[in-house]
C-alpha cells in the first residue's frame, strides 16, 4: 500500500462524482454549446439549438428547436426545425463512432424570420484555399454575365444626338458650291467684260443711229451729195453687221449659259442629296440579331446557384475524399498541437459518421408542404457501400408541386454527384434578377412557372440543363433617372418591350469536360425581345436620322439659295441686258433701211427732174 | 525571475520529503502529460495513475510545465515522426485499422499524428527520464545539498524569524 495514495484514492472518487453530477445537470447545455459552434462555423452563421436533451443510458439526443441562420440573410433563417429525436448505436459509440439508424425532423420550414440578427462575430480573415476548378469557372461565367456587352450598342445610340451626325459627317456640298460658284463668277466676270466692250459697241451704234436719224435727204443739195450719203448709209451695213454678229455670239453664248448654269446647279443638288444620304446611313441600325439578354437577366443567379452547389459539394467531397483516403497527404503545417487525424478505413467497418434514414417533413417558405428522405448520409460511404440518397417531394394547396432526387456517390474517385429538380405552376411572387443593368427589370412580379433541372457531376466532368417556364411575367424596373433625353427613349423601349412578353422560356446547359466549359442559353424571351427591340430601336434610329436630315437639309439649304440669290440672279441680269441690246440692233438695221430708201427716193426724184429739165429745154 | 522561480522550485523538489523514486516517477509522468495532447484517453489515464499513485506532484507539475513547452516547440517533429509511424510504415497499418475499429482504442486518439508521434517519444523517454531524475536526486541529496546546507547565507536565511514563521506554516498545512 505504500505505493498508493490514499487522499488520491478519495480525491479520484470526488472527481468522478462530480463528473457525474455535472454531466447529469450540465451535459446538455455543454453538447449543444459544442453543436452549435461546430455548426456555426460548417455554416459560416449563428446555428442555435433549443433544448437539447441527451441521455447517456438510452443513448438519444433530441432538441426542440434548431435554426441554421442564413449565412447572407442574417436576419432569416435557411432551415429552421420542430422537434428532433434519434438514437446513436451504443456499440458504434464504444468504437468513437456516430451511427444513427433512424431520425426523424419534423416540421422543416425554410427562410423564417429571426429575432436576433444570426451574424457571427467578425473573425481573422482564415486563409482562403483555392477555389476548386468547379469554382472557378463559375465564378468566370458570373463575371462575364455582369460585363453586359450586349449593352455596348444601347450605349453607342444613347449617345447619339442630331448635331453629332451632323458634325462628324463631311459635308461634300460647301466643296461642291464653291467650286461652282468660282466657275460661274469666272464666267459671269468674262459676260462682264465682254458686256463692257459690248456697251461701246452699242455706242456706235447709238452713234450710227443718230447719224441716220440725223439724216434728211430732202435737205441735202447736190445729187452728189445724195449718192455720196446713200453710199456712206449703204456702207454703215458692214459696222452693224459686225456689232451685230459679234452681239449675237455673245447673246447665243449668254442665252446657253443658263443651261450651263443648270447643269451646275443640278450637280450641287445632287451633292446636297448625297450629303442628306450620307446622314440617313451614319446611323445605321445596329445588328441586334443576336441579342442575349436573358443571359444577363438570369446568367448572374442562375450562375451563383452553380456556385453555391459547387462550393458545398466540393467540401462535402474534399471531406470524403481526405476521410477515406489510404494515404492521406501529409499536411504541410497543421495547428500547433493539433495534428492530423489519420482515418484507417476497413471494408464493412463503421464508418465515423452514418446516418441510415432520416424521414423529414414541413413546409418550405414558398408554402409547399414537404416530405421527404434522406439515406446513407456517411463520413465514409466507401465502408457502407451505399451513395446518399435525398429524396423531397413538395405539394401546395394551389396544386403547385415540386420533386427533388439527388444521389451524391463518394464511394469511388471519380465521385458521381445527381441532381434532379422539378417544379410545376410554381407562383412566382418576388423573383430577383441578380445583375447590375440599370436598363433592365430587377424582379418578375406576379407570375408563374415551371422549372426543371438536372445535374450530374462525374469528377471534373460537369453536365447540366434546365428549362425555367414563366407565364405572363409582370417586370419590374428599378427607378431610373436618364441622363438626356436618347437615354431616357432608350428605357422606354425597353421597358415597353419587356412589357409585351406574356410568356417565355429559358433553356441552358453548361457543360465542362477536358477542361472546357461550354455553355448554352436560349430563351424565347430573348427571341421576342429581339423583335421588339429591333422594331423599337429602328423607329428610334429613324427618328434620330429625320431630326438628322433636317438639321442637314437647313444646312444645305443655304447653299442652294446662296445660289439662287447670288448665281442665277447675276446670270440673268447679265442675259436680261444682252438682251436689251437686241432692240437697239434691230432699231438701227429698220432705220438704216428707211433713210436709204428715203436717199434713192431722191435721188430718184432729183434725177428724173433733171432729165425733165433736159428734155425741156 | 520564472528562471530564478523554476530553479526554486527544482530545489525545492529535490529537497522534499518524497523518496527519489516518487519524485522521478512523478517527473516522468509529468513529462508524460506534458507531451501528449490533454483530450486523449491515455492522458486521462496517466492523470488517474499520477492521482492514485504516491508520486510527487511537484515533479508532476514541473515536468508538465518542461514538456508541454518542449511539445510546443518540437510539435512540427512530433507531426512528422506521428505521420511516419501512422502512414508510411506499412508493415504497421494492419494493427492501426485493427485498433481504429476496435473499442475504446479511438478514444485514444492514436490515429492523430501528434498524438502518436508524443505518446512514442513518451514511451522511449519514459525509462531514461525516470532512471537520470532518479540518479539526480539522488546525487543531489548525498553530495550537493549537505555543502549547500553550510553556506553562510543559507544559515543566516534559515536564521531569519520570517524563515522560521514560513517552516511553522509548512509543517501546519502538512498535517
Amino acid at each position: 500500500m505504500k505505493y498508493i495514495r490514499k487522499s488520491g484514492v478519495i480525491f479520484l472518487g470526488v472527481v468522478i462524482l462530480i463528473f457525474i453530477l455535472l454531466n447529469i445537470f450540465f451535459t446538455d447545455r455543454w453538447l449543444e454549446n459544442q453543436l452549435e459552434k461546430a455548426g456555426s462555423n460548417l455554416v459560416g452563421a449563428k446555428v442555435e439549438i433549443d433544448g437539447l436533451d441527451v441521455s447517456l443510458l438510452k443513448t438519444t439526443i433530441s432538441w426542440k428547436r434548431i435554426q441554421v441562420t442564413h449565412p447572407e440573410h442574417t436576419m432569416k433563417n435557411m432551415i429552421e426545425t420542430g422537434y428532433v429525436e434519434f438514437k446513436l448505436s451504443p456499440s458504434a459509440l464504444l468504437k468513437k463512432k456516430v451511427v444513427i439508424e433512424s431520425m426523424k425532423i419534423l416540421n422543416i420550414r425554410t427562410f423564417t424570420d429571426r429575432k436576433t440578427d444570426g451574424r457571427l462575430p467578425k473573425k481573422a480573415k482564415p486563409k482562403s484555399e483555392k477555389p476548386s476548378f468547379f469554382e472557378q469557372q463559375f465564378a468566370f461565367l458570373i463575371s462575364e454575365v455582369k460585363k453586359a456587352p450586349a449593352f455596348e450598342f444601347i450605349s453607342d445610340i444613347k449617345a447619339i444626338k442630331p448635331k453629332d451626325i451632323i458634325d462628324q459627317i463631311n459635308f461634300g456640298t460647301p466643296t461642291k458650291f464653291d467650286s461652282i460658284k468660282n466657275v460661274v463668277y469666272s464666267e459671269v466676270r468674262k459676260f462682264e467684260s465682254d458686256l463692257a466692250s459690248l456697251r461701246e459697241d452699242v455706242n456706235k451704234l447709238k452713234e450710227i443711229e443718230t447719224n441716220l436719224k440725223g439724216i434728211n435727204p430732202s435737205a441735202i443739195k447736190t445729187l452728189n451729195d445724195l449718192k455720196s450719203t446713200y453710199e456712206t448709209v449703204d456702207g454703215s451695213i458692214k459696222q452693224i453687221k459686225e456689232i451685230k454678229s459679234k452681239y449675237e455670239a455673245k447673246l447665243n453664248e449668254i442665252r446657253s449659259y443658263p443651261n450651263k448654269v443648270n447643269q451646275l446647279k443640278d450637280e450641287l443638288y445632287t451633292q446636297i442629296k448625297m450629303d442628306l444620304e450620307s446622314v440617313k446611313n451614319f446611323a445605321k441600325l445596329p445588328d441586334i440579331s443576336t441579342l442575349n439578354l436573358v443571359k444577363y437577366l438570369i446568367g448572374p443567379k442562375l450562375f451563383s446557384y452553380y456556385l453555391t452547389y459547387s462550393k458545398y459539394s466540393d467540401i462535402a467531397e474534399k471531406y470524403v475524399e481526405k476521410v477515406q483516403s489510404l494515404k492521406p497527404e501529409k499536411e504541410k503545417k497543421p495547428p500547433r498541437l493539433k495534428g492530423q487525424d489519420i482515418h484507417f478505413v476497413k471494408e464493412q467497418a463503421l464508418p465515423n459518421f452514418w446516418l441510415k434514414r432520416c424521414v423529414l417533413s414541413g413546409e418550405t417558405n414558398a408554402g409547399f408542404s414537404i416530405q421527404g428522405e434522406i439515406s446513407n448520409v456517411s463520413s465514409q460511404p466507401k465502408l457502407i457501400g451505399q451513395p446518399t440518397n435525398v429524396v423531397i417531394t413538395g405539394i401546395r394547396p394551389d396544386k403547385a408541386k415540386f420533386e427533388l432526387n439527388l444521389t451524391l456517390d463518394f464511394r469511388h474517385i471519380p465521385s458521381n454527384q445527381s441532381l434532379n429538380f422539378k417544379i410545376e405552376d410554381l407562383p412566382i411572387s418576388d423573383f430577383n434578377f441578380d445583375h447590375s443593368i440599370k436598363y433592365l427589370p430587377v424582379k418578375v412580379e406576379n407570375s408563374r412557372g415551371n422549372i426543371t433541372f438536372n445535374l450530374f457531376k462525374q469528377g471534373l466532368n460537369f453536365k447540366s440543363n434546365f428549362q425555367v417556364v414563366f407565364f405572363k411575367p409582370s417586370f419590374v424596373f428599378q427607378t431610373f433617372v436618364a441622363s438626356n433625353i436618347y437615354e431616357e427613349k432608350l428605357f422606354n423601349v425597353i421597358k415597353n418591350t419587356f412589357g409585351a412578353v406574356n410568356a417565355f422560356d429559358v433553356n441552358g446547359g453548361i457543360e465542362i469536360g477536358d477542361g472546357r466549359l461550354k455553355v448554352s442559353l436560349s430563351s424565347s424571351l430573348d427571341r421576342q425581345l429581339t423583335l421588339g427591340f429591333k422594331e423599337a430601336v429602328g423607329r428610334e434610329i429613324e427618328q434620330l436620322k429625320r431630326e438628322a436630315e433636317a438639321i442637314a437639309l437647313e444646312k444645305l439649304e443655304k447653299y442652294k439659295k446662296e445660289f439662287y440669290d447670288r448665281i442665277e440672279v447675276e446670270v440673268k441680269k447679265l442675259t436680261q441686258e444682252f438682251e436689251g441690246y437686241s432692240l437697239l440692233v434691230g432699231n438701227v438695221e429698220k432705220l438704216r433701211e428707211e433713210k436709204l430708201k428715203e436717199l434713192d427716193k431722191e435721188i430718184k426724184n432729183r434725177g428724173s427732174k433733171i432729165l425733165e429739165n433736159i428734155f425741156k429745154r | 525571475m520564472p528562471v530564478l522561480q523554476l530553479i526554486a522550485k527544482i530545489i525545492k523538489i529535490l529537497r522534499s520529503q518524497g523518496t527519489p523514486g516518487q519524485v522521478s516517477a512523478g517527473f516522468a509522468f509529468g513529462m508524460c502529460l506534458g507531451l501528449i495532447p490533454w483530450n486523449t484517453l491515455h492522458s486521462f489515464l496517466i492523470w488517474i495513475i499520477v492521482i492514485i499513485l504516491n508520486v510527487n506532484f511537484g515533479a508532476v507539475f514541473l515536468g508538465i510545465a518542461l514538456f508541454g513547452s518542449v511539445a510546443y516547440i518540437f510539435d512540427p517533429f512530433l507531426h512528422s515522426l506521428g505521420y511516419k509511424i501512422l502512414v508510411e510504415f506499412d508493415f504497421l497499418r494492419p494493427t492501426w485499422v485493427s485498433l481504429y475499429q476496435a473499442p475504446v482504442v479511438p478514444f485514444t486518439r492514436f490515429y492523430n499524428t501528434v498524438v502518436m508521434g508524443s505518446t512514442v517519444i513518451s514511451i522511449l523517454l519514459f525509462v531514461p527520464v525516470y532512471l537520470s531524475s532518479k540518479w539526480l536526486v539522488k546525487n543531489y541529496r548525498e553530495k550537493v545539498d549537505p555543502h549547500i546546507q553550510k553556506l553562510p547565507i543559507i544559515k543566516v536565511v534559515k536564521a531569519s524569524k520570517i524563515y522560521q514563521l514560513y517552516e511553522k506554516i509548512k509543517s501546519l498545512s502538512e498535517l
